[in-house]
């Protein structure tokens, strides 16, 4: 009887144990996140306190509010729509802001010193009620608006972990027809939202691809001003000009190597059109491609390691290929579509950007290169020169509006789109600018 | 038993008769043969007085001679005949007396048999008396068991109702430790957590309810949750601590991504949401919702 009620007791607590261990505390209820809003991110600027008693030559909020709604990444809240107009932290009424489902806030004012403007800004998380990020700056007059892009820059990695993008700049070619004839046609460079631009090569014969340095001090672009086609490069700030190549043929495409040692560029002068590399330092010519069609619009990886560009060598139609610069075997990269053409690598060198036709139209595309999927960044239909920001998270490109030349910049998630204003006839050929120091 | 030992001899009895109206028979015909076998056996001994007349004349040897050949062969057929009966009545004897044995080996037999069969009976009834014995003993001690099995089974009920109470008290024991020890937990993770009384068992339809509110509150955070750039690989995990009434108690970051961006957004999202859809059953919702983990993956695009 004792062995019955000892078994008894042996069951009933491992009975009771097997229960409580299938149930131990690490059971814990776990909810997988994997997908996030579609919708962008919602952001306050309020307008910044003018404690400065005249009227500022630039509203620094509305350039901020600008940049962030452009991005594509930020949606921001109409200053009709809100409750109340703090500039200060400690004016912030949290529940305002939650009632109006804004996530972030950014305030700040703007005081007159002596001759310089000192404007102070937070960023404020709305839903952890704290301060994110803050700094007080100063700018002279005309130094306001690249303050504005600053803080945007400054508000947009505070949030996103990204560095921004908006106080770059690009570069892009104008042309406009003075009279029958005659044409003009200008280098310029303009702040990333089109803004302050400024000539730097003028010509009544046609120019093409811009090409920034990595140091983002030079551009190399060819021109035909000397009556055929050159590749020149010139230094920025200075203006000062110098013909790098002027073979007979082509000399077209030029492209930086990383450490800006070399330019990449397309030469016929062998009577082919073929990839070179040229040693700035030393002026030393190495063809790189060997093939009967035509092999053109080089881009380096970011690791100087591989080339990727345009050839038809794969049967008349041109398509991207990927060469190492170590064996220089070119290999296919696109094998969809009849037309792919003018590849850019992205800034961590894991995609390739280019010109892909669909349907009869061209459009902006996007292949990671480890998988090879690729998807298309933009709609209208006759979009090219794609030219990614250094930030990687927009593309600046070429497209028609109203039968006018323009530029467009879309969002690489996103799909947000926006149209850069052109006050000199058709845009064409940008190139966003790398981060400037 | 006896009656049935009645029956065997009756119908030994009955058999008798039969086999007496055989052995009459059967003497008779033996009777038969030995007279017909006499009669003319005699009847050659029986001499016929020589005609003296035939004798008195007088034969030459060679006339003699085929007479008594064929009285020589009258004499050996005789004899011959003789021979043959003697021997036919000698082979009958035989027979006879070869029936004879056989019959008394049969007879033999036949009580040897019902001998047996007596044997056989009495034994059976024997066996029978004891197996009657037998049942009456199994069944005695059947009874004796099933009164046994009874007897422990209402012990072994009264052990187990005995034992069920104090596993009960055990478990409740051991359950008001665990509790103890989750409340400790509880309280480092929130202070203001009141004591946890989790039931393991649901059933399926409070555990489809369970997952109605995870379904909800995940559908809740993903349309909060702004997915920074560059994050896809990375994880945050998350842990939170609700109140009854759905609001957000605490929440705290259990594993950084190392991405800044990616953790406040997580938490943003979380805390944004300004009332977690929950249970209204508060089994359910100490079970679950009270404190739960949450980890956020960014997918692709």
């Amino acid at each position: 009887m004792h062995s019955i009620r000892t078994r008894f007791s042996i069951v009933a607590l491992v009975t009771f144990w097997v229960l409580l261990l299938s149930r131990p505390l690490s059971a814990e209820l776990l909810i997988e996140i994997t997908e996030g809003a579609e919708t962008a991110l919602p952001i306050s600027v309020v307008p910044f306190a003018n404690k400065t008693n005249t009227a500022l030559p630039e509203d620094v909020s509305k350039v901020i509010s600008n940049d962030l709604q452009r991005s594509g990444e930020f949606d921001v809240l109409p200053h009709s729509r809100m409750l109340s107009l703090p500039s200060r932290s400690e004016q912030v009424y949290y529940r305002d802001w939650r009632l109006l489902g804004q996530n972030y806030l950014l305030i700040g004012e703007v005081e007159l010193v002596g001759d310089a403007f000192k404007v102070s800004y937070e960023l404020i998380d709305i839903y952890q009620q704290k301060r994110i990020v803050g700094e007080v700056l100063s700018a002279g007059r005309s130094g306001l608006r690249k303050l504005a892009h600053h803080i945007s820059d400054r508000v947009y990695q505070s949030i996103t972990g990204v560095e921004g993008a908006f106080s770059t700049k690009i570069a892009y070619i104008t042309s406009k027809q003075l009279m029958q004839d005659k044409f003009e046609y200008r280098l310029q460079v303009a702040d990333a939202d089109g803004q302050n631009a400024f000539t730097l090569f003028k010509s009544q014969s046609p120019m093409l691809s811009p090409a920034w340095s990595n140091d983002a001090e030079h551009l190399a672009y060819v021109s035909f001003h000397s009556g055929r086609p050159a590749i020149y490069i010139q230094h920025i700030r200075s203006g000062k000009q110098r013909k790098v190549t002027g073979f007979k043929g082509l000399n077209s495409a030029p492209m930086w190597s990383p450490d800006d040692s070399h330019l990449v560029m397309t030469l016929s002068k062998d009577g082919n059109a073929e990839l070179y590399s040229l040693e700035l330092a030393t002026n030393k010519l190495q063809r790189l491609t060997n093939h009967y069609s035509i092999d053109t619009e080089a881009s380096w990886s970011p690791d100087g390691k591989t080339l990727v560009f345009t050839s038809n060598r794969g049967g008349g139609r041109p398509q991207i290929y990927e060469m190492s610069l170590s064996d220089r075997v070119a290999k296919r990269m696109t094998f969809e579509g009849r037309y792919n053409a003018r590849p850019r690598f992205s800034r961590d060198g894991k995609s390739i950007f280019y010109v892909h036709q669909v349907n009869g139209q061209f459009h902006i595309a996007q292949m990671n290169i480890a998988t090879r999927e690729n998807r298309v960044l933009t709609s209208t239909p006759l979009d090219e020169s794609p030219s990614l920001a250094p930030n990687g998270r927009m593309i600046i490109y070429a497209t028609k509006l109203r039968g006018k030349g323009v530029l467009a910049v879309v969002s690489v998630d996103s799909g947000a789109k926006y149209f850069l204003p052109s006050d000199f006839g058709e845009v064409k050929e940008p190139a966003w600018s790398p981060f400037l120091n | 038993m006896n009656d049935r030992k009645d029956k065997l001899e009756a119908s030994d009895l009955e058999v008798k008769p039969a086999k007496s109206w055989v052995k009459s028979f059967a003497l008779h015909i033996v009777l038969f043969v030995l007279l017909v076998a006499t009669w003319r056996f005699s009847e050659p001994v029986k001499e016929i007085p020589q005609p003296r007349s035939i004798a008195a004349h007088v034969a030459s040897a060679q006339e003699l001679e085929p007479l008594r050949e064929r009285k020589r062969q009258e004499e050996a057929a005789k004899q011959a005949r003789v021979q043959k009966q003697k021997e036919r009545e000698q082979a009958l004897k035989q027979k006879r007396a070869r029936e004879a044995e056989k019959r008394k080996q049969a007879e033999a037999k036949k009580q040897q048999l019902a001998k047996e069969k007596a044997l056989i009976a009495k034994r059976k009834a024997e066996q029978a008396r004891k197996e009657e014995v037998a049942k009456r003993a199994a069944d005695q001690r059947r009874k004796e068991a099933e009164e046994e099995q009874r007897r422990a089974k209402a012990l072994a009920e009264q052990q187990a109702l005995e034992q069920k109470e104090k596993a009960a008290r055990e478990k409740e024991a051991l359950a008001e430790q665990q509790r103890r020890r989750e409340d400790a937990l509880a309280q480092r993770f929130a202070a203001s957590q009141e004591s946890s009384n989790r039931n393991p068992t649901f059933s399926e339809a409070e555990l489809s309810e369970k997952d109605k509110y995870v379904l909800e509150i995940r559908s809740r955070i993903e349309n909060r949750w702004h997915i920074p750039p560059n994050t896809r690989g990375l994880t945050v995990g998350l842990r939170l601590s609700l109140l009854p009434t759905g609001e957000l108690n605490k929440v705290e970051l259990t594993q950084s991504s190392g991405n800044k961006a990616l953790d406040q957004s997580a938490l943003t999202a979380v805390k944004s949401v300004s009332r977690f859809p929950v249970p209204r059953d508060s089994k359910l919702f100490e079970a679950y919702f009270r404190q739960f983990s949450m980890n956020f993956s960014p997918s692709d695009l």
